[in-house]
């Protein structure tokens, strides 16, 4: 479908110059020169990201300093990246059967995506705003239960990515109000009234 | 020549080359600094205090950089055009008035390091000698996208020059002498006792042509084609590397201070300031005048950048006929009536 921009304005022959437009353009430019830079200066400032920041895993504690992961192996048969690695053992609690031997997130193969802690149950597995992650080999990026649970003890305090944010128990994430982009329907000429609701 | 005069332009070649060396070095920091505050953003500043050593940052790169020769340029061309283009850009600056004339010992010396009476046309004859070496440089690569910017870039600055010798025949005509230093001392004094007697003030096409083409010279936005990076990749220095590229890359600064330096002496006053003429004629005024020229250069050179990051990059076919169609004739008609005007008012 055609778009007439109908430019029918011709150009003076000052503006033909295009001195009056260059001279514009200039005091833009000279306008940004002075006013305040974006730029952030890593190391010394640092991104203030979101509470729904994807960064480095952890496993969360509940009451009396457990772990309330189950090792239900959810969060590692939603991993996209087939990153996790769950071993469990048994154990003789009130309100579990199992809870992980070996819990091993790869966090070079993580693509940080987050289905893992949407997919866990207990709220076991959360992701915080840390995303320094620096070593000198491939071996110490693997993060052991030990070290995911040490990250818990650091960020206790803070807003971490959790289930909460993907839905709570059985409820979806409240669905988008598409009734508002739908087209009204059509006049209809031959019946003189308007349709009644919204059509397609 | 005296042997004062001697000393003193002997002193001034050493302080121009060494200048001249510092332009290109500062020049390119200035550039990234001032594009960057354009653009919203900082420029390179971990470099010492605020950055101001980058470029000696960029220089130890350039050294250290492996030097590439390609297998099927002419050696001999290809190594020796880079400096084709330098070399004239530097020598130009031996007929530009850097400060006003000083008396020592009695007698007066011209604070430049040659007071040819021919200055205008040595100038111009210098800049055309740069074209070659651009050419010889594209021409020497063996590489089709260098040659295309070789020539455009040679077709482009021929083109130009027309409209810049112009404009300064327009100036030697208000003047009534070639040398740069009548010039500059045509500029003396105050209509109405406030203006000073620039020639902006007194030729203004002539100086907007100028300044048009002076941007079309030195290969800067919006006439940068033969540079295009987004188009032929580096254009004419396309192949060349490390201190090669240097030298190209130093003898474009070079060329645009000495085109600043060039606007500032034929259309703002030089040397001259305002209040100039009240103060004694010794060498500390005169080293004076020389930091207020630099200073009005420096202006220039940001006049440079300010317009390139203003204005987008013209089609090649639009440039030449601005260049021919369009500045070429209002530089024409700014001689003819210049003339008349003087040979009316005379």
């Amino acid at each position: 479908m055609a778009i007439n921009v109908g430019r029918s304005k011709k150009l003076t022959l000052a503006e033909r110059f295009y001195f009056p437009a260059i001279l514009t353009g200039m005091k833009l430019t000279l306008r940004h020169m002075f006013s305040k830079k974006i730029t952030l200066q890593y190391p010394e400032e640092e991104r203030d990201f979101l509470p729904n920041y994807r960064g480095v895993h952890r496993l969360n504690k509940g009451e009396s300093d457990r772990i309330k992961c189950v090792a239900c192996e959810m969060c590692a048969s939603a991993c996209p990246a087939h990153c996790i690695t769950i071993k469990a053992t048994e154990v003789d609690w009130e309100d579990r059967d199992k809870i992980p031997k070996i819990f091993e997130i790869d966090e070079l193969k993580c693509i940080y995506c987050g289905y893992c802690v949407e997919a866990c149950p207990k709220d076991a597995i959360s992701m915080t705003r840390l995303y320094h992650m620096v070593d000198r080999n491939r071996e110490d990026m693997v993060f052991g239960l030990d070290k995911l649970l040490s990250i818990y003890d650091e960020t206790k305090d803070e807003k971490t990515l959790d289930g909460e944010d993907f839905g709570v128990g059985d409820e979806q994430r409240r669905p988008v109000d598409l009734t508002s982009w739908q087209k009204p329907a059509p006049v209809s000429p031959a019946i003189g009234t308007t349709s009644a609701g919204g059509g397609h | 020549m005296s042997q004062a005069q001697f000393i003193v332009s002997v002193a001034l070649v050493l302080v121009m080359v060494g200048l001249s060396l510092m332009i290109g070095g500062l020049g390119s920091f200035w550039e990234r600094k001032i594009s960057a505050w354009i653009q919203d953003r900082i420029g390179p500043n971990r470099v010492g205090p605020r950055g101001l050593l980058q470029f000696m940052a960029d220089g130890v790169k350039f050294f250290f950089k492996e030097d590439i020769i390609p297998a099927n340029v002419d050696k001999v061309v290809f190594v020796s055009a880079p400096l084709m283009v330098l070399i004239p850009a530097m020598i130009t600056f031996a007929v530009v008035p850097l400060g006003r004339p000083f008396i020592w010992a009695g007698e007066q010396l011209m604070f430049q390091i040659a007071n040819l009476n021919i200055g205008v046309l040595y100038i111009l004859a210098m800049a055309s000698v740069g074209i070659y070496g651009i050419v010889f440089g594209a021409w020497a690569s063996n590489n089709k996208y260098s040659l295309m910017g070789g020539l455009r870039a040679s077709a482009q600055m021929i083109s130009y020059e027309l409209s810049l010798g112009l404009s300064l025949v327009a100036i030697v005509l208000v003047a009534g002498s070639l040398s740069l230093s009548d010039i500059i001392a045509g500029q003396t004094g105050y209509w109405f006792g406030v203006l000073p007697k620039w020639n902006v003030f007194c030729q203004p096409l002539a100086a907007i042509t100028f300044i048009i083409a002076m941007f079309a010279e030195t290969n800067r936005l919006p006439f940068d084609l033969p540079e295009a990076e987004q188009e032929l990749v580096g254009g004419y220095h396309t192949e060349y590397s490390s201190l090669k590229f240097a030298i190209f890359f130093l003898a474009e600064y070079i060329n645009m201070f000495l085109q600043s330096a060039l606007a500032v002496i034929l259309f703002f006053g030089g040397w001259q300031f305002p209040g100039l003429e009240l103060l004694p004629k010794t060498l500390w005024v005169s080293l004076l005048s020389f930091g207020v020229f630099f200073l009005k250069a420096l202006a220039f050179m940001f006049l440079y950048n300010w317009v390139r990051w203003t204005l987008p990059r013209f089609k090649y076919d639009q440039l030449m006929r601005i260049g021919w169609k369009r500045l070429l004739p209002a530089t024409l008609a700014n001689v003819f009536i210049t003339a008349v005007w003087l040979a009316v008012t005379a």
